[in-house]
This record gives C-alpha cells, structure tokens and sequence, in this order.
C-alpha cells in the first residue's frame, strides 16, 4: 500500500493529467499519422494498408519535388540574409548609446505582430490599386510594375520570404544584442591597443565570442523553416501554379482539399525523418567534439 | 559592452543605416495605424499618407461588427486554459 503513497508516486500523480493531455492531444495524432502513411486514408472512408505506394508516388510528384526545393531555397534565404541584417544592426546597436531602446523597440515591434496582421499590411502595400507600388507609377516612377508580387510566379516565393524575414529579423537582432552584451570589455581593449579596426574587432572577438548564440540561431533557423506555413498559407497558399509551394502547405493541401490523407501523412513523415536529420547532425557534430 | 569610440563621421553612418532599417520595421505599422483612423470615403483617395480626417469610430464599428467580444472571450480562454495546463505542476505545489 505504501507504494502508492510514497513521495515518488504523489509526484507522478500530479503530473498525470497533463501527461494524459499530451497523450491524447500530441503523441497519440504523431503516432497515428506515421501508421496512416502506409494506407490510402481518405479521411473517412474505409482504411487499406497500400506498404511503401505513398512514397513510390511522391518520389514521382513534380510538385513535391518543388515543394522540397522551395523548402531548400527558403531554408538559405533565412541563413544569409536576416542573419547578415541582424548581425550588422546589432553590432552598430552595441555601439550607440543615445536613443538604442528605440531601436530595439522598432526592431522587436514587428516581431510582435500576429502573423495574419502582418501579411495583411505587406498585402496591402503590394496592393495592385492602393500599394506603393501604384503610387510611385502615379508619380512617375514606373520601374516597379503595379503588380502584386504575391500574383507573379516569378516573385511569390520571394514575396512571401521577404514577408516572414521581415517579421523574424528583429527577433535575431535582440538575441544577438544580449549575445553581444556578455563580451568582456577588457577584450575590445587589447583589441584597441593592438590597432584593430572594426572590422577586425567585430570578426575577431565579436563573432567568436558569440558564437554559441549564432550556432543556435543557425540551429532555430533551419528546424523553423521546415515546417513554415502561416506567411506562405495566408499570403498565397502555395501560390499561384504551386510557385511558392512549400512542404507544410503541399501536405494541408492534400489531406484538407484533396482527401488523401495517407499521402499526406506521407510527406509528413518524411518532414519528421528530415527534422530527425537535421537535429542529428548537430547531435553528432557536438559528439565530435565540435563546440557548438 | 562595447564602449563607444567613434569618430562623428562614423557615429552619423551608423544613426542612418540604423533610421533606415528601423523604419522598414516601423513604418508598414505606422501605416496600418494611420489607415484605421482614416474614414472609408478617405481610404480610396489617400491610402497611403497622413490621415487628414480622424474617425475613430472605425474602432467600435470593429468591435461590434468583427464582433470582437466573443472573439476576445475565446481567446482569454484560451489563454487561461493553456496557462492552467502547462503550470498545473507548479500550481499543485502551493
């Protein structure tokens, strides 16, 4: 009897019910998806078990292919240049003492945004008739055609990084702020002593000092982009003739427009085995010996 | 923390690149601000600039419009569901 009333158990006692929340709401749908891609689920109909014919079919899908690029495209847009911004104002940022709170405030606001209050603005200010763009042309200025680049299967995909870049960099910006903060400034001091420029500065004891900040915000940055869908779901879902098709919208579409759900389980299984990948590598990169 | 030692010129370059990106992150919410005072006839004709009349109505035509009363009670339940979910541990200890 004591087993049961020993502090131990009381401990798991208190953690049961969100135990059993997490049970239903997340680890019983996962495991429930990797069996359905074995099947050719339709969402209600009758369950067939179909083996590996998922798979054989979306290694032949052109569009999965292009989802999968654009994943791969998206992924390196979000490497280089929001980090590159968020580098460079958070290094300038360090270095201004006048007015720095009211530019991390600007930086972090859009960052604050839901992000169907933020697809709408870009929305509107790419407005064919009212956007920015229609109004340089009234003034003469007609480089820039009226046009929605959300609309053009050149531009959508980019349309819709820049979107989400906009809303994300201020995030990098302050976490590399407080990354930058933590540098002794006894370093900068020799560095100034030995007649480093800025540049130098910055490339030889900035970087390496927050080095551990940047891994994790490479780290955050690729597992992010993987599933990406609200910006790409509400400013074009999937855009049109599937130009900004990415993963997660390919696989909402086929399970809730199309009704096949087994295939879609599919594709997101094969997320999940990509994810797996991604965060191994790190894993197995730290084993090595690897300092990040 | 970096102590500050730059010349004037430098200190001015770095205040403008700073200014400009900062406003790309300000000024799209500026915008929205600005559009939501402006009264609709308005809207057509200068949708991008300063509002020249100020209608603030425009907010309580949301709110029983969008009807955002039940839209915020379903998010403060929300908000005070996953609050109790996720801290009932830390709950259950006092």
């Amino acid at each position: 009897m004591s087993i049961f009333f020993s502090k131990n158990s009381i401990a798991w006692y208190f953690i049961l019910p969100v135990l059993a929340i997490h049970f239903l709401v997340v680890a019983l749908p996962s495991l429930l998806s990797l069996a359905l891609c074995l099947t050719d689920w339709n969402g209600f109909g009758k369950i067939n078990y179909v083996g590996l014919e998922n798979f054989y079919e979306l290694f032949d899908d052109r569009y999965f292919k292009k989802a999968v690029w654009h994943n791969i495209i998206w992924t390196c847009l979000f490497l280089t240049v929001p980090i590159a911004l968020a580098l460079t104002c958070a290094y300038l940022l360090t270095g201004i003492t006048k007015g720095q709170m009211l530019f991390r405030l600007c930086f972090f606001f859009p960052y604050m945004l839901a992000s169907i209050i933020s697809c709408q603005i870009w929305k509107f200010i790419f407005h064919p008739l009212y956007g920015l763009p229609a109004w340089l042309n009234s003034k003469g200025i007609d480089f820039i055609p009226a046009v929605s680049p959300f609309t053009v299967k050149e531009t959508s995909l980019y349309a819709v990084a820049f979107v989400d870049g906009w809303h994300f960099w201020g995030f990098l910006v302050v976490i590399y702020i407080t990354g930058m903060y933590q540098v002794d400034n006894s370093l900068y001091e020799a560095a100034d002593i030995e007649g480093a420029t800025k540049f130098q500065k910055f490339r030889f004891v900035t970087l390496p000092l927050i080095r551990p900040i940047f891994i994790f915000s490479i780290m955050i940055i690729i597992i992010w982009s993987i599933p990406t869908f609200d910006y790409v779901w509400i400013l074009t879902q999937g855009g049109p003739a599937y130009s900004s098709e990415v993963l997660a919208t390919n696989l909402y579409s086929q399970a809730f427009d199309r009704f096949n759900v087994g295939y879609s389980s599919a594709i997101g299984t094969l997320m999940f085995i990509y994810t797996i990948f991604i965060v191994s590598i790190f894993g197995v990169l730290r084993k090595l010996g690897w300092e990040i | 923390m970096i102590v500050a030692k730059y010349r004037k010129s430098e200190l001015i370059s770095n205040y403008t690149i700073l200014t400009i990106l900062a406003l790309t992150c300000i000024l799209p919410i500026i915008l929205l601000f600005f559009n939501s005072i402006k009264p609709q006839e308005e809207f057509g004709i200068n949708p991008l600039g300063f509002p020249i009349t100020i209608r603030f109505a425009n907010f309580v035509d949301a709110w029983f419009i969008g009807e955002y009363a039940q839209i915020f009670l379903n998010s403060s339940k929300l908000v005070i569901g996953t609050l109790i979910k996720f801290n009932s541990f830390r709950i259950s200890r006092f």
